[in-house]
């Protein structure tokens, strides 16, 4: 009895046990699904703002390209071009004049003028969802009386 | 006596799968997107010269909704309906336990837009101090609507898809 235990043993040590790999590939293929149904290209060219929550939507309206006008806790930003400070929901430290907000006014025309975008109306729109209506109204009468009168309200898709 | 062999079952080498696998699984990470972003379409209204953007058809009205710190006022406004006809379309619907209550809300403009079914712009009009994200709870609930359909699954319809935001003239 000792000797055949002792036989299979010695056996044993010669055998090159094969790796099963059947579960790893089962994770490696729901890890796999699961990517592909997250990836898209698309929203790979949109950056969000820091400092910036999004409201959340049930839009199903996709990305579109156009010029992007950034309202965050902290700042107000035309692409990543500073425009102003923004401080307890207020733009502070730049003219206004009559409800227009003069450098976000002059700095959107300049980008009207240089734009070649087939759209030249429309803004696409960052902003903190926690902000009054009244801010947001100041940033969007501004881009409506610089030639932008149409927007695309950035959401989070719930 | 002949012996039967049993044939061998050879293991498919999974190794060159495993290979693909594990260089799609990175290039996949780099491009998953778990912050899912959409867009909402509004526009502002604007002076011009032509004529007024108000419906001139009997089946069709532009609702106004006034978004304020107590809830919403509902108002409709229309080239060839009358006075009374009008105000028979306006509604308070009130916040309900201090939320706004956007069931309601939905629930009402369904019922225009099934009375006016060519209705398609409906005017946002918010309060200075109404959170943006309340204005595009009530913009969500203002675009569609939920209907049952035969098989018994609910398909988005649209309810007003041309959404203007304005503010209070003061």
């Amino acid at each position: 009895m000792f000797d055949s235990a002792m036989g299979r043993r010695q056996r044993g040590a010669h055998e090159v046990q094969k790796l099963n790999l059947n579960s790893m590939m089962d994770m490696l293929s729901i890890i796999l699904v699961f990517l592909l149904a997250n990836s898209s290209a698309e929203e790979q060219d949109f950056v969000i703002a820091k400092n910036l929550n999004l409201p959340n939507s049930h839009s199903s309206l996709g990305f579109s390209k156009a010029v992007q006008v950034k309202l965050t806790r902290k700042e107000l930003l035309i692409e990543d071009t500073f425009v102003a400070k923004v401080s307890n929901a207020k733009i502070v430290g730049v003219d206004i004049d009559g409800g227009k907000i003069v450098p976000l006014y002059n700095m959107l025309q300049r980008y009207r003028s240089l734009s070649r975008d087939a759209d030249k109306t429309t803004v696409v729109f960052q902003a903190e969802k926690t902000f009054p209506f009244e801010v947001l109204n100041q940033v969007m009468r501004t881009a409506a009386m610089a030639g932008y009168p149409n927007f695309r309200f950035a959401i989070q898709k719930k | 006596m002949v012996k039967l062999h049993k044939p061998k079952i050879e293991d498919l080498d999974l190794i060159p799968l495993m290979n693909l696998f594990v260089t799609m699984i990175p290039l996949l990470l780099l491009t998953a997107a778990f912050y899912h972003i959409g867009m909402v379409s509004v526009s502002v209204p604007t002076q011009s010269d032509d004529v007024s953007d108000l419906p001139v058809d009997r089946a069709s009205v532009t609702m106004n909704v006034q978004i304020t710190t107590n809830g919403y006022t509902l108002t409709a406004s229309s080239g060839s309906l009358s006075e009374a006809e009008l105000k028979s379309l306006d509604a308070v619907i009130p916040k309900r336990k201090g939320k706004y209550d956007i069931k309601k809300l939905n629930t009402y403009l369904e019922k225009v837009k099934r009375r006016y079914e060519q209705s398609d712009t409906i005017m946002v009009i918010p309060a200075p101090k109404v959170k943006y994200q309340d204005m595009v709870n009530a913009m969500d609930a203002a675009r569609y609507m939920e209907v049952a359909t035969t098989s018994g699954k609910k398909r988005k319809m649209a309810l007003f898809p041309v959404v203007v935001v304005s503010s209070l003239v003061e």
